[in-house]
């Protein structure tokens, strides 16, 4: 076709080509109103798209069965095997990125989550603490749910009561630790 | 009807022309299999020394499709785009299945390159054509290009688009070649002034990789050129009333306005793909937290870090070659490239935002960046310097190979 014949056919069908222009725009739209909501799952949320997360867990695997206890390390030891015990890849923001020893805090908040599968009344967080860097009085305060259960300043176990919670919505346990760092070894969710 | 002969015409002896260049390239690339093997005591097939790193992850793509990522592992593979997949998985349908990924991935790679040089190299040989005409408008100026003018241009355009360092990418399973032909053939159909089918070229493009989308910026610098060039502007007429005329036109010339919004096209099909798949359109940007989440401040912040050597060493070389790729698209706007250095900059622009990481390959897989290094050698009249140029480009290339070979981290 040449330049006239094109322009020609263009003018013919000018109708057609602007209604394609506003299918393509109304596609885009859709896909602008998808970028928006996205229907994904809490893991998926919280580590793409939020970044709450700083490690992924894999689909489901906030979900947690009580008296499960997780270890704080890496999937994979110094040599690249997999561990075989429960790590614990629930963690938020805050933690250092090397765990080969534990997790070790590197702000003034570390965070970790958890999605109950059981309601309870009460329940017991335990927590294994490897080594702690106190540099005030002030010791770790920890809260759960923004609600303050318990402070520790000496490695050790520790144990905190928490109030009831519901399954199947989130669990924020926050370790509030100001100018102090603390290595976490291991950690644990029980009903009473 | 009038006989024509086919070895007279241009197209062929471009044609021609190039396809000694490439069959050397890789003839070299193939020797270079058997020096590695040499050097380091191995028996490794070229494929496999060719496809290491995403190669990989396009192998298990074009094999198995898009899948989930495993609780051990968030990379998931939806973070690299389509479009070069199904065309894999089409060829090799064609083969039954027969046919190794990886020697599938490698025949696309060196179809769509081939194809990507020879449609850049009608574009330059119809941009010098246009120029002369502009100069001498009285000449002949299909007949100033003879024999010596083809030849001597084309071994430059096919050595750096066949070896020029960091090109051996276009040899293995990865997206540049498709992307650097789709852009190819973008700028070929500006040129042509056939905008929607640029537009085509565009969002495939976008659907082999997401900066494909940038390229509606320069199909709007090309469309604008277009309207200075064929309106009458008054001298006296501020940019804003040029603007709004410009505007105007666009949208009252609905094949230009189909152009534009064919652009994007790619990104957005593979996005409504995502939002079916994994619930998330943005899932290629987000899944990128699986390889890096190192956060400076975005371009200036990132190349301060990499060229003061605040970060790995090889960073700090990336870091001064995006500087270099800025002086080249600077000297391309000077050149008035202007469509293609806009491209250029932005789509350079884009991984400046994170990191610096895999600059060189991006940059040299813009294809534009070649344009400006061509056109740079093409000035130099002495052509024993070209030779000298040449070599040096292809040793740098070959000893590149080796450390592509050996999957060295100064390719990373």
């Amino acid at each position: 076709m040449d330049k006239k014949t094109d322009r020609a056919w263009v003018m013919q069908h000018k109708g057609i080509i602007y209604a394609a222009c506003l299918i393509l725009v109304f596609f885009y739209f859709i896909n602008m109103w998808w970028l928006a909501t996205p229907d994904v799952g809490i893991e998926y949320k919280m580590y793409y798209i939020t970044h709450e997360l700083s490690d992924w867990p894999g689909y489901g695997n906030l979900s947690y069965t009580l008296g499960t206890t997780e270890i704080c390390t890496g999937r994979w030891d110094k040599e690249g095997n997999l561990v075989d015990y429960t790590v614990c890849m629930r963690k938020g923001t805050g933690w250092e990125r090397n765990q080969d020893m534990g997790s070790k805090s590197c702000d003034k908040e570390s965070f970790i989550y958890y999605i109950p599968k059981k309601s309870v009344d009460s329940a017991t967080l335990t927590i294994q603490v490897k080594d702690i860097w106190c540099n005030n009085n002030d010791g770790i305060g920890v809260y759960v749910n923004n609600k303050k259960v318990g402070v520790f300043n000496t490695s050790g176990q520790h144990k905190f009561t928490i109030e009831n919670y519901e399954k199947d919505e989130l669990l924020c346990v926050k370790f509030d630790t100001g100018d102090n760092e603390f290595l976490l070894w291991s950690i644990c969710l029980d009903s009473f | 009807m009038q006989k024509v002969d086919i070895k007279r015409n241009q197209n062929y002896k471009i044609f021609m022309c190039l396809l000694v260049i490439f069959i050397l390239s890789r003839l070299i690339m193939a020797i270079m299999v058997l020096v590695y093997n040499n050097v380091m005591g191995t028996n490794h097939s070229f494929a496999y020394l060719m496809n290491p790193w995403d190669a990989k992850r396009y192998q298990f793509i074009i094999d198995n499709g898009y899948t989930y990522p495993l609780d051990t592992d968030p990379q998931a593979n939806w973070a690299f785009f389509p479009l070069y997949v199904i065309v894999c998985q089409f060829v090799k349908l064609l083969t039954f299945g027969q046919l190794d990924t990886f020697w599938v991935g490698m025949v696309v790679s060196n179809i769509c390159i081939f194809i990507g040089t020879f449609f850049g190299f009608k574009y330059i040989f119809n941009r010098n054509n246009n120029d002369l005409y502009n100069k001498y408008y009285s000449a002949q100026v299909y007949n100033i290009f003879d024999n010596n003018w083809i030849s001597k241009n084309t071994i430059i355009w096919g050595s750096l688009f066949f070896m020029a360092p960091y090109m051996f990418y276009c040899s293995s399973t990865y997206t540049e070649a498709m992307f650097i032909m789709f852009i190819a053939l973008f700028f070929y159909f500006c040129q042509q002034k056939k905008y929607v089918l640029a537009g085509c070229m565009s969002a495939a493009a976008s659907a082999t990789r997401i900066v494909g989308c940038v390229l509606v910026f320069a199909l709007i610098v090309e469309l604008y050129l277009d309207f200075i060039k064929s309106k009458t502007i008054y001298a006296t007429e501020s940019i804003f009333h040029r603007i709004k005329k410009f505007l105007y036109q666009i949208f009252t010339t609905p094949q230009y306005l189909m152009a534009i919004l064919l652009c994007p096209l790619g990104t957005f099909l593979y996005m409504t793909f995502l939002r079916f798949f994994c619930g998330d359109v943005f899932a290629f940007k987000h899944v990128q937290i699986a390889w890096r989440e190192d956060s400076y401040v975005p371009v200036i912040g990132v190349l301060w870090r990499a060229c003061t050597g605040q970060i790995e060493p090889r960073y700090t070389y990336m870091g001064w070659f995006c500087i270099g790729a800025f002086i080249i698209y600077g000297y391309m706007i000077r050149k008035k490239y202007y469509s293609m250095a806009v491209f250029g900059i932005i789509s350079l622009l884009i991984p400046l935002t994170s990191h610096v990481m895999s600059t060189c390959r991006f940059i040299v897989g813009s294809y534009v960046f070649l344009v400006g290094i061509y056109d740079l050698i093409n000035k130099i009249k002495n052509k024993f310097l070209i030779c000298i140029i040449i070599v040096v480009l292809a040793l740098i290339e070959l000893y590149l190979i080796f450390l592509w070979y050996n999957s060295d981290c100064w390719l990373m």
